[in-house]
């Protein structure tokens, strides 16, 4: 135990670094030098082995040539104790505390406070690691369970765990994904003051404007290619970044026209007064009016939890509703279920694909056929399998899913193909309102341009409602936004977006100053 | 091609459970032979008691039939995401019911039989449906209340036995029912008659009917994996629920019927104690598949006929068969979680993000 205070910082040297898993290439002969101190940025699309750079400096995967070193010192790979003892850190895209466990009870698992066999008392351990929080910058009440903490607490809590072990290299897995705008913000502060003690941060990201706000230097992987090697990122703007990134221009997003003619602006769905039952994973709706016509797509902006999730279940059929009503295309719709109102012409783009979206031990075909039959009548009605596989394979041919077999199971694809599995799911026929909740979230940049050319022209003859973290989507796509917080409406805008404005709304700013 | 490939395939997915069945006869013959039985003639006298002597192949099919038609029902269950071990129960329940129809009832031949399998397999079917009503209003757990039931259904059967229809000529320790007459027994004492296998081909063609051609097997199937998906669809897991546990239930109670019109003509109190369980061993080892269903069943049909006959050529205790479902039993959960372990480590390496496949398939 003599760390020093005082770190030098570390530079990180790959050379030559090729990963292979069988005849599949994920990195191809990457050479970079990242410079001790900093932020450096690692971006590419899904598959482009951000992610396996990550794990191979880490030792989670073992190169098939190459190497590493730190200040000059060769790392031995594939072994992930020598780069901990190296001073490398990583903190996983999906996080490893124990979910039952209490704060204090989790660090103290991963960082013992002593060695001995010795019982001491939990609030002694309380007080423990609530100190040794502090002392890496996590403020947190250490007697909380892990499964009871919001996200971006959970995630604070996992950087601090990082940090306990004084990481010389500390690697951040898509940090951004499960977090809202203000959270990144936070976060990135938290980032630069972690870089500004001497630590090197590496951080994977995949939206731009996040990349151009908080890094140093960007590092553009394409294809497995290093397309771009430590450069600073000021030599980029936006576009020149995105073209690296994707490898071609990008389809201009459009600001949707905002001329529709008003006579054929019929109310297709609409949510009077809606207020639902408490529940532990989201803020309740209270008294939420909401009305989405055709041919319009209505954004729901706000911080995650504050009742994004009770709407969409308010909507589709999932929420205990206590007061108000919900009609679909003026049929009202309150009481009936997820079938009643999918018969009715709504469609769903769950929050969670791999969980709510698809059955992903289940084929692809199962999955896609589930949404023809779970509408059909006769629960033992007669279905002809050979006919179902082919209705699966011109939805997915039509949504131009990848895949090698109908039969595979729909966790075997990429989360793009998941999510165009899905859309081809949902949107086949008769869909005449659509609720999408997160459509592009963990998406890359093309697999989110098709989902968004996707939606812009599903609202030509639908209506959609469209809840989304990313506020860029939200101002390329809607009609209208609303901003959610703690459970109501808080504010509604049109265009020309206001960023700072809707920032505002989502906080609470705007609310307190209008009252 | 497409067919060699998915012979491969399910030749690989039975892999694991052929090997438990191996081990378990291997272990069975180490501890009879570290007992000192003689293993030739335990071996020869199997095939003998299985296939070969007079009569042992109709011994084999009488507990083929049992199996394929009590397991047809728990792979329904299992497809739709449930366990239901209470076939031993429902199969007792299925007994009494046809027993009493066929007792009580003077009706025309057809009538009784058909309505004796029919009762048969509505007094399992309620029977199951206790536990499935349980499970899904207010999530009991049905493992540990269909498991319960069997305990009152081997109540009841002691109940019955000894008192609605005690045949009062009997004596001895165990009880049991007069005997039916001789005009609505569906195939003598062997068991096996062209009736009573074309209902077991019937059972067999109606699940493999209920799981690949209709809108519930389909939609069961993928409830049983993701209730969360199945709820944003608007599938209804209850009616799936209650459906699966109903159809387990009556084909255990058919079964029941079966054993009373066919080979035992009458009910006594603890007979056939082990039928239901074997079963629901018989449906996993056959891979929740119907050809796998019907390929287990013999295996173990063979078996417990070579263990009834076996105490004519040597002193084998009944108990060796216990011994043998017991192991089997064991070494196919321990490799399931291997194979779990297995395929985790697969999905490490190719794709790269582990994490969220792991997590989700938690």
């Amino acid at each position: 135990m003599v760390d020093e205070i005082i770190r030098d910082s570390c530079s990180v040297e790959v050379t030559h670094l090729s990963v292979h898993f069988g005849l599949f290439v994920a990195l191809d002969d990457i050479s970079l030098t990242l410079s001790g101190g900093g932020v450096h940025a690692i971006v590419g699309q899904n598959g482009a082995g951000k992610t396996t750079m990550a794990r191979a400096l880490m030792g989670l995967v073992e190169p098939s040539a190459g190497s590493i070193s730190l200040n000059g010192k060769p790392l031995p790979l594939y072994n992930v104790k020598a780069a901990k003892a190296s001073g490398v850190e990583m903190v996983h895209q999906a996080f490893s505390l124990p979910p039952s466990a209490t704060v204090a009870e989790a660090i103290e698992f991963f960082h013992p406070s002593r060695r001995s066999l010795r019982p001491f008392s939990s609030i002694a351990l309380s007080e423990n690691v609530q100190q040794r929080l502090l002392a890496v910058g996590v403020k947190i009440d250490p007697t909380a369970r892990i499964s009871s903490l919001p996200v971006e607490t959970l995630q604070s809590l996992e950087i601090g765990r990082a940090l306990m072990s004084h990481p010389r290299v500390l690697i951040l897995d898509e940090p951004t994904a499960v977090l809202a705008p203000q959270e990144s913000e936070a976060l990135f502060a938290r980032v630069r003051t972690i870089a500004a003690s001497g630590v090197t941060v590496l951080l994977i990201l995949h939206k731009v404007r996040e990349v151009l706000a908080v890094a140093d230097t960007v590092t553009v992987l394409r294809g497995g290619k290093c397309v771009a090697a430590s450069l600073p990122s000021r030599s980029f703007d936006e576009r020149e970044l995105s073209q690296a990134i994707i490898g071609q221009g990008l389809p201009t997003e459009s600001q949707r026209s905002a001329e529709v003619g008003d006579n054929r602006r019929t109310t297709l769905l609409q949510l009077e007064a809606v207020s639902t039952q408490k529940n532990p994973g989201d803020a309740s709706l209270e008294r939420v009016s909401l009305e989405v016509h055709d041919h319009e797509i209505v954004g729901v902006a706000g911080v995650e939890g504050n009742g994004q999730r009770s709407l969409v279940e308010a909507a589709v059929g999932l929420a205990n509703i206590t007061s108000g009503t919900i009609a679909l295309l003026g049929q009202d719709v309150t009481k009936s279920s997820v079938t009643t109102r999918r018969r009715t012409g709504l469609r769903i783009i769950p929050f969670e694909r791999l969980s709510e979206g698809v059955s992903t031990s289940r084929s692809l075909w199962e999955n896609v056929v589930a949404g023809q039959l779970a509408i059909g009548q006769n629960t033992f009605g007669f279905v002809s399998p050979r006919k179902l596989r082919e209705n699966a394979r011109a939805a997915l041919d039509r949504w131009s899913v990848k895949y090698q077999s109908l039969d595979q199971p729909a966790g075997s694809l990429s989360g793009g193909n998941v999510q165009r599995l899905i859309l081809a799911r949902e949107l086949g026929e008769g869909v005449r309102v659509l609720v999408a909740a997160h459509p592009t979230r963990g998406l890359d940049l093309g697999a989110t341009a098709f989902v968004h050319q996707t939606l812009s022209e599903l609202s030509e003859s639908s209506a959609i409602l469209l809840v989304s973290a990313d506020l860029d989507e939200l101002f390329a796509l809607s009609d209208r936004i609303v901003v959610m917080l703690a459970g109501r409406i808080a504010g509604t805008f049109l265009p020309p977006f206001d960023r700072r404005e809707i920032g505002a709304a989502m906080v609470g700013a705007h609310l307190e100053a209008s009252h | 091609m497409l067919g060699v490939q998915q012979f491969r395939r399910a030749g690989q997915a039975a892999a694991p459970r052929v090997a438990a069945l191996v081990s378990g006869l291997m272990l069975l013959a180490v501890v009879l032979g570290v007992s000192g039985y003689p293993l030739g003639k335990v071996l020869s006298g199997s095939i003998q008691g299985s296939f070969t002597a007079p009569g042992a192949w109709q011994s084999t099919v009488r507990w083929m039939i049992a199996y394929v038609i009590i397991g047809a029902g728990v792979l329904v269950t299992v497809r739709a995401g449930f366990l239901n071990l209470g076939s031993q129960g429902q199969f007792y329940l299925g007994t009494t019911a046809s027993v009493w129809i066929a007792l009580k009832w003077n009706g025309p031949q057809v009538v009784v039989i058909a309505a004796a399998l029919l009762g048969g397999a509505a007094a399992g079917a309620i029977w199951a449906l206790i536990p499935g009503l349980l499970r899904v209003i207010w999530g009991t757990d049905e493992v540990i209340t269909t498991l319960m039931a069997n305990f009152l259904g081997v109540l009841w059967l002691r109940w019955v036995t000894s008192g609605p229809l005690r045949n009062p000529a009997g004596s001895g320790e165990s009880t049991s029912t007069e005997t039916i007459g001789k005009q609505v027994r569906i195939s003598s004492g062997t068991g096996v008659s062209w009736f009573t296998v074309a209902l077991a081909i019937s059972v067999l063609f109606a699940t493999w009917f209920l799981v690949t051609r209709t809108r519930f097997g389909v939609l069961s199937a993928i409830t049983g994996r993701n209730q969360l998906m199945a709820a944003w669809q608007g599938i209804d897991a209850r009616r799936a629920g209650i459906i699966s546990f109903v159809v387990s239930g009556a084909t255990a109670g058919l079964a029941g019927a079966i054993e009373v019109l066919g080979p035992n003509g009458r009910v006594s109190s603890g007979f056939a104690p082990d039928i239901g369980f074997t079963a629901i061993l018989v449906a996993i080892i056959g891979g929740l598949s119907l050809v796998g269903l019907l390929l287990a069943a013999l295996v173990f049909g063979a078996l417990q006929a070579a263990l009834l006959y076996l105490p004519i050529v040597t002193d084998l205790p009944p108990s060796a068969l216990n011994l043998l479902r017991g192991t089997v039993a064991l070494l196919i959960t321990v490799g399931s979680v291997g194979g779990a372990i297995r395929i985790r480590r697969r999905q490490t390496k190719p794709s790269g993000k582990p994490e969220r496949v792991a997590h989700v398939s938690k």
